[in-house]
């Protein structure tokens, strides 16, 4: 059954892992124009009040920078790793991110390859069972989950810092942990991004019952039906 | 820094006008057409005492005396006060500080 992905033959590093690598690249090339423009954007705020301007490394290294990247990482985990446990419950008829209706749930171990169904090159903690088969079954959300929290957790933190920067830059008392967590600061950037995330993720799963990309394995075969709910047939 | 600061208001306005950031020097001395040296003793800040509590985030600070609550920024060359003589207007959070001395 998975045999087709251990077989073929490999060629090289790049090649076997180039989606891994462009998105890496792109990543970093983000991040890199994030941090230019972030910094003049804090320098022309500072500018303005006639206060210090700061250097890109202490930009880098501020809870301005800090808060912006965290508040999009938790939504980004946070989408995903809904999108993972929701699509073990939820089917979407049609649509190649969903399951087809009627398998809704865990799967049975035979379909799941694990304890003596698993094969010789499963991995060691899906073949030996009890515990390590149970954590390693949920491990994709497990790690997404704990991503999620650590990343909404440095957005409060870092979050009330730059809030309480700004407070007392315009001569108001800062906030406390729990008071800042009650603000529209925190729920503002927490929810914008929340919203644009469930759009993008809900539309592309509807997208997907109509509409095809050719070659991309997250559509259907253009000539596919669009009852069609699966593309892994 | 605060504590030097809330000395210099005593005794050494020179020493007091060097510890408050550029536009806040410009805003005492534009109010008063009068250098900072002549113009901060004449705003009759009030006497700090002792801190009560600092809290500092960023590049910003306030610090709560006894008798005042001032505000601070960081600059290349230390903490500067850019309000002094800060009331609070009531006890809602979201209403600024009345400042005696402030940035413009």
């Amino acid at each position: 059954m998975n045999s087709a992905s251990s077989s073929a033959p490999r060629r090289g590093f790049v090649r076997d892992n180039a989606l891994s690598l462009a998105f890496g690249a792109m990543l970093i090339l983000t991040l890199i124009g994030q941090s230019i423009f972030g910094e003049v954007g804090y320098n022309q705020a500072a500018r303005t009040a006639g206060l210090q301007e700061i250097s890109w490394l202490r930009y880098v290294t501020s809870s301005s920078f800090a808060v912006d990247i965290a508040e999009n990482w938790q939504s980004e985990y946070l989408l995903f790793t809904l999108f993972i446990l929701l699509t073990i419950w939820l089917v979407q008829r049609g649509s190649s991110e969903s399951k087809k209706p009627g398998e809704e749930g865990t799967d049975s171990d035979e379909k799941q390859l694990v304890d003596e169904h698993a094969q010789p090159d499963s991995p060691l903690w899906a073949r030996v069972g009890g515990w390590r088969t149970a954590v390693y079954s949920h491990s994709l959300l497990i790690v997404m989950t704990t991503i999620f929290v650590l990343s909404w957790s440095a957005q409060a933190v870092a979050g009330r810092v730059a809030n309480n920067e700004e407070r007392m830059r315009d001569l108001l008392d800062p906030l406390s942990l729990p008071a800042y967590l009650a603000s529209p600061d925190f729920w503002g950037r927490t929810l914008q991004n929340w919203q644009s995330e469930l759009l993008a993720v809900g539309s592309m799963t509807v997208f997907a019952i109509y509409l095809r990309e050719r070659g991309s394995p997250e559509s259907k075969p253009v000539g596919a039906p669009h009852e069609e709910t699966t593309s892994d047939d | 820094m605060v504590q030097r600061f809330e000395s210099a208001l005593a005794s050494d306005p020179a020493a007091a006008c060097a510890l408050l950031a550029p536009e806040t020097v410009r805003e005492v001395e534009d109010l008063s057409d009068k250098p900072c040296v002549q113009a901060l003793p004449a705003q009759d800040l009030p006497a700090g005492g002792a801190i009560d509590h600092l809290a500092v985030a960023g590049h910003s600070g306030e610090a709560v005396l006894a008798g005042d609550t001032i505000f601070l920024a960081l600059f290349d060359d230390g903490w500067r006060v850019i309000a002094a003589g800060c009331t609070a207007q009531g006890s809602d959070p979201q209403r600024p500080y009345d400042c005696t001395v402030k940035a413009g």
